[in-house]
């Protein structure tokens, strides 16, 4: 079976060579190694945050140093040692915030243009409001004369902190308690920065919004906090794509989004995430524990999370919904490609509460190399949840026989109205499939993107227009080449 | 020394001290040896916490304290009939102990049926050798090693085809009351060989006890083995039940279940591939309410490439009934163009119910074809309006239409007075829906 080889090398590309691999050498300002309350108060004070938020960190710092860290996921790394990490790095001009472009560093706008991600350009063509997060510090924000007319609040979590303390009171830590978790603990005790978006009642976000994520310093952990507040009837689309450049230790990332979400709200939440994986021999790579949840208090509410996941060595990650109020939906649309030595563990909540809720679950898994790919989920109803729907398929594609394609469904019914349905398959590209392509006249790297991409397109069709394009390359990029 | 999330084992020292003399087998060195080193192995672990992932969806609670004691009394039971149409050999087990004289034992060359404990003494080294190469690697099964009082031995010698079917009979009394029922229980059909076996748990009610059964069974190349099981133990009894096969080349493992008894049951299902073309079907059903729960755990094992494994469970939740169904498909590294299906439907009656299903995949092999299925709701209401607009009143309609889901699980059974009983307990459980 040639075409098997052949497949099995086109598909090892997927990842292929790390495009967005460099490093760039801005001057940073850190706190110093490891984790104490010293630092936690030095982050406070770096960030001039009022007095409530740094009783808050300090609290989810005493509950992080009770707790340990989850071993139940079907994951192997080493241990992150959490007094060998850097808990602050800001860029050397944050202390003294740039008024426009011109004023950036033109080292950062090299970085952005490597990456493709010219601010200029988007600001002009893309219509895309971006807060660019580089080493946990936003230095640039645009569009934010647009938002504003509208009422919109698209800021940094420190400005929120600073200029809506209300609101930041009110929803700090409601979807995701201090001690959720060790990793969202942790998160909340030493969060560097992040995005606060607000969108009040009645308002249709008028762009989607959207924070490039970049982790740069080598053994900078990143601790974004991202709350995204949709008041009534209102909508919001939100992107979120990471790259990061080549390191050879593992980089630790331990982020948190909380999105709220009122009566006839919608939010939709697309994330694409290409962090270094890792070399081909497993070495290096970020490790992403990440804590996602949204919560539909209202009637009618909504939330989509849409994610490909293309990077990280370690990823663990599970973006949820908890459906409170009547009629709510969540809906999940998730594409994971695991290659090398990557291992992914990854899925979703659906917690239905209110009456007649329904979720979706879309689940694409592609495990290549010697790759770990696992799907986990949990759909769970309440007794009082009457008229629940769910809805759940879980495909995996295995290409070459040393990765490993896993299914964890959790299944919860507590209410006789529900209607729970469950599917998975796993499976390989087939000869036939493969076969009837190339009968057509395409070359086995055509058939295989053909394939990959026709595995994928219920996830892929639920992207922003941005993003389809940015994770059709994902997906395409390492698969042109690699054949013949 | 307790292992994380698991309760304390040490609570059992006592029993195997005081019990440990009095167990068959107690003057034979090597046993005596195998008895000390299960109990001190399962010391070391303890019994699984509600924190252990196997064990999420059932409370161990009861058994957290070493509370029932090893029971060591024989009775005899009013009722051990089985099934009347079936012609075979019965084997008789009260309140743990193999009663000689309700028992029914008919020869038949190439077979070999005996209790454990009279096996040990006629042929010690063979037993030695059964018993010791088992996998000691289950704090429970260890338990089960340590203070079992018998058993059941089933040797099918190459090529030979058990005429009739073999009844085993568990029967719980009232004088079992608080104590520990554990019997262990080898199965060997050789090469071209095959046996069905019926195995029949029922008991008083209002009867606190554990019962706890570990059976491991071996196919060889091409032998056959069907065991359909029945498990409706008194409403006080917290039932356990563990089948361990390998299956070697060819070989085919079929085996049915129906829970709708016991306080909490518990039946694990672990079967291991271990040649090509190998085959096994799981099916059964499990019926709760009023308390009971019912934990059904598969773990199948795919080793070897080009076999097959089906598994079909169906679940229904009156008020008061809970269930889990956990099922795990294997497939190694190695195990190429294994097919390897997987379903579990529940029923939810009641508001008062709870279905949990977690059917799980691990793969490592890239050539295989695995699915799995699961689903949860109540009765379809186009159906139901169907039957009632035919002149059936709400229950009955009900009643029918949970009965053909349940019996759907058993309609391809061959032997029809153990496919009639299954249903029989099915309408049994179902008319006492008030």
């Amino acid at each position: 079976m040639a075409s098997t080889l052949e497949t099995r090398q086109t598909v090892e590309e997927v990842a292929g060579d790390y495009k967005y691999g460099f490093v760039s050498d801005i001057e940073t300002v850190k706190a110093p190694k490891g984790l104490n309350e010293g630092v936690i108060r030095f982050i406070s004070a770096k960030k001039e945050e009022p007095e409530w938020l740094l009783d808050w960190r300090l609290k989810a710092y005493k509950k992080w140093l009770k707790m340990e860290e989850p071993d139940w996921a079907m994951l192997s790394y080493h241990k992150p040692d959490f007094q060998d990490i850097y808990y602050y790095a800001a860029p050397k001009s944050a202390d003294d915030r740039p008024k426009s472009l011109d004023e950036v560093d033109p080292e950062l706008l090299r970085v952005y243009e490597k990456l493709g991600i010219s601010l200029q350009e988007q600001e002009v063509l893309s219509g895309v409001a971006v807060d660019i997060v580089f080493d946990s510090v936003s230095v640039a924000t645009t569009f934010r004369e647009t938002l504003k007319e509208k009422g919109v609040i698209f800021c940094s979590i420190s400005e929120a902190a600073r200029d809506y303390p209300e609101l930041m009171k009110k929803y700090l830590g409601s979807v995701v308690p201090v001690a959720d978790n060790f990793y969202a603990a942790l998160n909340s005790a030493v969060f560097t920065d992040g995005t606060f978006v607000y969108i009040p009642k009645g308002v249709r976000c008028p762009m989607e919004l959207s924070t490039y994520f970049r982790i740069n310093e080598a053994n900078t952990g990143q601790f974004e906090r991202t709350i995204i507040i949709a008041d009534d009837d209102s909508y919001v689309s939100y992107l979120e794509g990471c790259t990061a450049p080549m390191r050879d230790e593992n980089q630790l990332h331990a982020a948190v989004v909380e999105i709220v979400v009122l009566e006839n709200a919608e939010v939709k939440y697309s994330t694409v995430q290409n962090w270094y994986p890792g070399d081909k021999d497993g070495k290096g790579g970020i490790y992403n524990f990440v804590t996602k949840r949204a919560a539909c208090r209202g009637t009618n509410s909504k939330v989509s999370w849409t994610q490909v996941e293309t990077g990280s060595a370690v990823t663990w990650k599970y973006p949820s919904c908890i459906l409170q109020g009547d009629g709510s939906v969540g809906e999940f649309y998730s594409v994971a490609i695991t290659n090398n030595y990557q291992q992914a563990d990854t899925g979703t909540k659906m917690i239905h509460i209110g009456k007649n809720t329904s979720s979706t679950i879309i689940s694409k898994g592609i495990s290549a190399g010697k790759a770990q790919n696992i799907y986990r989920g949990l759909v769970k109803v309440m007794p009082n949840a009457e008229n629940t729907r769910n809805f759940t398929q879980c495909d995996s594609l295995l290409i070459g026989d040393e990765c490993g394609a896993h299914t964890v469904p959790y299944i919860e019914a507590k209410n006789p109205t529900a209607q729970l349905e469950h599917e998975a398959t796993t499976s390989k590209i087939s000869d036939e499939q493969l076969f009837y392509c190339l009968q057509r006249g395409l070359d086995v790297e055509q058939s295989v993107t053909l394939i990959v991409n026709g595995f994928c397109k219920e996830v892929m069709q639920q992207l922003p227009m941005e993003f389809a394009v940015e994770a059709q390359k994902l997906l395409g990029i390492s698969l042109e080449g690699s054949v013949g | 020394m307790t292992e994380k999330n698991h309760f304390d084992g040490i609570n059992y020292a006592d029993d195997f001290k005081s019990a440990s003399g009095q167990l068959p087998g107690a003057d034979i060195a090597w046993l005596k040896e195998l008895r000390q080193k299960s109990i001190d192995d399962f010391i070391k672990v303890g019994i699984p916490g509600p924190k252990v992932e196997e064990w999420k969806y059932s409370n161990l609670n009861a058994l957290k304290s070493g509370s029932f004691k090893t029971g060591l009394e024989k009775s005899s039971a009013s009722d051990a009939a089985g099934i009347a149409d079936i012609k075979g050999s019965k084997v008789v087990f009260v309140d743990g102990f193999y009663n000689s004289v309700q028992s029914e034992i008919k020869n038949q060359q190439g077979v070999t049926l005996q209790s454990l404990n009279e096996f040990v003494k006629s042929n010690p080294e063979k037993a030695q050798a059964l018993i010791d190469g088992q996998a000691q690697d289950n704090s429970l099964r260890n338990l089960n090693l340590a203070l079992m009082t018998g058993g059941f031995v089933l040797i099918v010698d190459e090529g030979v085809k058990l005429a009739e079917p073999i009844q085993i009979i568990h029967v719980v009394t009232s004088p079992a009351a608080d104590k520990s029922l554990r019997l262990r229980n080898l199965i060997h059909i050789g090469k071209n060989a095959s046996a069905q076996i019926i195995e029949d748990y029922s008991g008083a009610q209002d009867v606190n006890c554990w019962s706890q059964n570990v059976t491991t069974a071996k196919l060889d190349e091409n032998a056959t083995l069907e065991m359909y099981q029945f498990q409706d133990q008194g409403n006080e009894t917290i039932h356990m039940s563990e089948t361990l096969v390998d299956v070697l080349e060819n070989a085919n493992f079929k085996h049915y279940s129906l829970n709708v008894g016991a306080a909490m049951s518990r039946t694990e299902i672990k079967p291991t591939l271990k040649g090509e073309n190998g085959n096994v079907e799981l099916s059964g059903a499990f019926l709760a309410r009023g308390g009971n729960a019912h934990d059904v755990f598969t773990h199948m094992k795919h080793m070897m490439p080009q076999c097959d494994s089906d598994q079909n469970y169906r679940g229904v939740l009156d008020k008061g009934g809970k269930s889990a169904f956990q099922g795990k498909v294997y497939v190694a590294k190695d195990a190429q163009l294994t097919n390897a299906d997987q379903s579990n439907k529940n029923l939810i009656l009641d508001r008062n119910a709870e279905a949990n299903s977690k059917p799980e995949l691990l793969i490592y092999a890239d050539d295989v074809k695995c699915s799995h299925g699961a689903t949860v709701g109540e009765l379809d209401s186009e159906a139901l309006f169907y039957l009632k607009s035919r002149g059936l009143d709400t229950l009955s309609a009900k009643a029918l239409l949970v009965e053909a889901f349940v019996a759907e699980v058993y309609q391809d059974i061959e032997i029809g007075a153990v496919k009639e009983k299954y249903l029989a307990l099915a309408r049994e459980w179902l008319a006492h829906n008030e």
